[in-house]
């Protein structure tokens, strides 16, 4: 417990801890004092000298948003010497912010704006200087830079540093200073991802997304917050309307989102989308109204004997178990399958539950991390950064990755297998543990089938794809104690069952492990329960996902096809619905953490949502599902998922795992998700700062 | 011959402190600093140029007595502790007015002939930029040749001609 202190700010007594600053101090009483280059969460720095406040018995001024409290201190934080310096700083800043508020986006949400209207600031006491090589849009996508309007607060820069690339900063110095890139080569030259992170925190308009530029004024913006879905981690998403239409998205609690989360909603409003449902005439797909297209949908399923289904894994849990629901109960037959994956077999047979499933929070705390896979801070920016956060508090980070990346350069130890041999490793380290005896002895004890793993894995052989013993053993050392977490961006059976054997052996059950999956709700299949042998469907409804993609359409004599848009499945389809996308859909998928996440509508649809309609069609075809809201689904999802759990069982880790195939939910090869692939980053922005748009800028 | 200045006016030697300070000392790194430099500069130009008004020196007072506070280190506060001095002079009210007084800021500098002294060697007119200077070398017993004068409205105040004059026969009348 930090020692307490005791100040006076503006004649009223504040106790805070010790090592608070004065800013947050007042802050905690309500008395907020100006400032612009101060940002909750970002190291202070004390340039723009707004925030500056009088201290009795000190003749300087105080920067408030460094200086610490001190007992007995007396702070005026609007004296008049106190206000007039401030007046003075905004007067000289707007000698250098050639902007106009009537037509910038930021007004209304600029901070500058604001305190120049609580000041009554002469906004034209100093001439204003800004010479015509200062640009007013350096042309990179997706973001807007006017460095003509940039204060210099050094927000960005700080912001970049913490969550990004660093790749911003003060060039140049004294009266020519300006913030940008090294050498000032355009964004996308820099090796910067596009999270869009400087633009949460200008507080000025120097840095704006295009997409809402003219769209709309700050003041008409309607905002909801969902969570994003266009990866497994769903990271929490503020989306902006203007008039009904989608203009920005930004990021909600966790102050995050990756450029897919930030600038990926295009698809939402792409004019592409399906927005009214197609039936067959002949060769050609027509429009045609809900009612019609349900019931010739109920007509060509209701006379078929096999029918199958198939189900992707970028849709709500409902929707989820209302179709399964339909092809189990409505239509009598267990052929169902889901294309998210192996992840939640994997660690149900494993663990017996998802409580061992780990998210953000538990990365970010580990102090012992083990990465499997290629690309984890390329394609998973968000899980790069909770790894450099723990990184930066002491965390160890073991990479198994045949290549270097990113997150080796982070890494206390680099294991570079041979391409393909990762499941060997993971054997391996686990003899090691065994055999150095740095396995938790008694938590593996509680495990069924424990003494007969354990046996299996110190009889394997030591072939570890080329990676040393010496490194093998200093792997398994190193991670055996501490809060422990495996992320992998492979999310295949073999390896993801002997990351959670890794876990279990050093007595990890809870918050353990983090499969990454480019899906929105990869772990959706164990509400479809589990699949008996299939026969020959004869009829096949499609929903969320393009199996003809991937050549893995089966032929069948009546196919219906729920998606976004017209993929190459619901081309060949007899019936096609349109689907809500994760923004417009009502309902939970299954977090990172193994947790039900609710996801709102957060943007507008005119559509029905899924379950709905396949409640509809359910009584169409005379055997009504028992769901008269969406709770009645939930209820199912939360039963279902209580149904799938099942004991921890320690699983065998021998073998290369690249022969076995455990796939009770999958039909068929695994498809890209259907619709997450789909959508463009504009622009010709590299896609997170990705491997490919990496060379293709070196090149 | 005379020298041009007889010693650096207050506007210029502040103009010039303040022009080392950016070019040497300054880091940019806090908002103020940089920008309040910068306005002195443009208003310290303005004003040895002739063209400062009243509200111009209200400024840099303003800044004078504001940067010290408002700057993050102690040269940002030194500068503007210099400038404060600076502005103690009457010379800055004097320079708004058009009046350098020391023959530093050519622009508010002007010159005349003295004719008594004047050889009339015709040494000014050559070398006068401007063609400032009308007036005809003496050649003896002509009776129509006009004394060399400056036509203030046309000189700039560069000083040239007394730089030549073997007589010191020019003085500045402001």
């Amino acid at each position: 417990m930090a020692k307490e202190i005791t100040l006076h700010i503006d004649g009223q007594p504040v106790t805070v801890p010790e090592g608070t600053t004065i800013l947050q101090a007042a802050e905690s009483i309500g008395i907020e004092i100006p400032r612009l280059c101060y940002f909750e969460g970002l190291p202070p720095s004390g340039s723009c000298r707004l925030c500056l406040v009088e201290i009795e018995g000190q003749s300087r001024l105080a920067v408030s948003c460094m200086q610490r409290v001190k007992d007995g201190m007396a702070v005026q934080t609007a004296s008049d010497r106190v206000v007039e310096s401030r007046r003075f700083i905004l007067e000289l800043i707007w000698s250098t912010h050639d902007g106009d508020c009537t037509t910038c986006e930021k007004a209304g949400a600029c901070d500058l704006q604001r305190y120049t209207y609580d000041l009554d600031i002469d906004k034209e006491k100093y001439g204003l200087y800004a010479p015509d090589e200062i640009s007013s849009d350096l042309g990179d996508p997706l973001l807007e830079r006017n460095l003509r309007l940039c204060i210099l607060c050094g927000r960005c820069i700080r912001v970049c540093r913490e969550k990004s690339q660093g790749i911003l900063d003060f060039m140049e110095r004294g009266m020519s200073t300006i913030v940008t890139t090294s050498l000032n080569k355009p964004l996308a030259e820099s090796g910067c991802d596009f999270c869009g992170s400087c633009i949460e925190v200008c507080p000025v308009g120097c840095l704006v997304e295009r997409d809402r530029k003219l769209r709309g004024r700050e003041w008409e913006f309607e905002s909801a917050e969902t969570v994003c879905g266009h990866c497994n981690l769903r990271c929490s998403q503020v989306i902006d309307l203007a008039h009904g239409e989608i203009v920005r998205a930004r990021p909600g609690d966790d102050g995050y989102l990756c450029v897919r989360g930030k600038f990926g909603w295009d698809y939402l409003a792409s004019e592409d989308r399906l927005d009214l449902p197609l039936v067959r005439n002949g060769n050609a797909l027509e429009e045609t109204t809900w009612e019609a297209a349900l019931a010739r949908a109920a007509e060509g399923l209701a006379g078929q004997e096999g029918v199958a289904g198939i189900v992707g894994p970028n849709v709500t849990n409902e929707t989820v178990k209302a179709f399964g629901s339909l092809i189990r109960d409505g239509l009598e037959s267990t052929n169902v399958a889901f294309t998210g994956g192996e992840v939640p077999i994997s660690v149900l047979s494993t663990f017996g539950d998802l409580k061992a499933l780990a998210g953000i929070p538990d990365l970010e705390k580990a102090k012992k991390i083990l990465a499997v896979g290629p690309s984890i801070a390329e394609s998973y920016p968000r899980a790069r950064l909770a790894i450099k956060r723990a990184v930066a508090g002491g965390a160890k980070l073991i990479v198994i990755d045949p290549n270097d990346s990113e997150l080796s350069g982070m890494a206390t130890l680099h294991l570079k297998p041979e391409a393909g041999t990762e499941p060997a490793v993971l054997n391996a380290v686990a003899k090691a543990l065994v055999e150095g005896g740095f396995y938790n002895a008694d938590a593996v004890g509680q495990i069924e089938g424990s003494a007969e793993a354990i046996e299996e894995i110190s009889k394997q052989g030591a072939s570890a794809g080329g990676v040393s013993n010496e490194q093998i053993a200093e792997a398994a050392k190193l991670f055996a104690k501490g809060k422990g977490v495996v992320v992998s961006s492979t999310t295949t059976y073999g390896i993801l069952k002997r990351s959670a054997g890794l876990l279990m052996l050093t007595g990890r059950m809870k918050g353990a492990l983090l499969p990454l999956h480019p899906a929105g709700n990869p772990w959706a299949g164990i509400l479809l329960g589990a699949k008996a042998e299939e026969e020959d469907a004869k009829a096949l409804y499609v929903l969320g996902a393009d199996p003809a993609a991937t050549g893995n359409l089966p032929e069948v004599g009546f196919l219906i096809v729920q998606d976004l848009f017209l993929t190459a499945t619901a081309k060949q389809a007899d019936v096609v619905l349109p689907l809500r996308a994760f923004a417009e859909e009502e309902g939970t998928v299954i977090g990172a953490g193994g947790k039900l996440i609710p996801v709102t509508a957060a943007a507008p649809s005119e559509l029905p949502q899924a379950w709905q309609t396949l409640v509809d069609l359910s009584a169409r075809l005379g055997k009504p599902l028992p769901y008269r809201s969406i709770r009645d689904v939930r209820a199912a999802v939360k039963e279902a998922i209580a149904g799938a759990e099942g004991v921890a069982k320690l699983p065998l880790m021998s073998g290369t795992g690249n022969t076995e195939a455990h796939r009770p939910y999958e039909r068929f090869e695994l498809p890209e998700p259907s619709w997450t692939a789909r959508s463009q980053i504009r622009g010709g922005a590299p896609a997170a700062g990705s491997i490919e748009a990496k060379e293709e800028v070196a090149a | 011959m005379s020298t041009v200045t007889e010693a650096i006016c207050a506007p210029r030697a502040a103009l010039d402190a303040l022009r080392a300070f950016a070019a040497d000392d300054m880091c940019g790194r806090c908002i103020p600093c940089p920008i309040a430099t910068r306005q002195s500069i443009a208003m310290l130009e303005q004003i040895t140029a002739g063209h400062g008004e009243a509200a111009d020196l209200a400024r840099l007072e303003r800044i004078a007595t504001e940067l010290g506070d408002a700057a993050r280190c102690p040269k940002g506060e030194t500068a503007a502790k210099k400038l404060e001095e600076a502005l103690s002079s009457d010379e800055f009210a004097r320079h708004v007015e058009g009046i350098c007084g020391t023959g530093t800021c050519a622009a508010l500098t002007r010159y005349r002939v003295i004719p008594e002294a004047c050889t009339m060697c015709g040494a000014c007119q050559e070398a006068c930029p401007l063609d400032a200077i009308e007036g005809d070398p003496f050649i003896a017993y002509r009776g129509d040749n006009r004394p060399y004068i400056i036509r203030l409205e046309k000189c700039d105040g560069c000083g040239k001609c007394v730089a030549v004059c073997p007589a010191d026969a020019i003085e500045r009348v402001r």
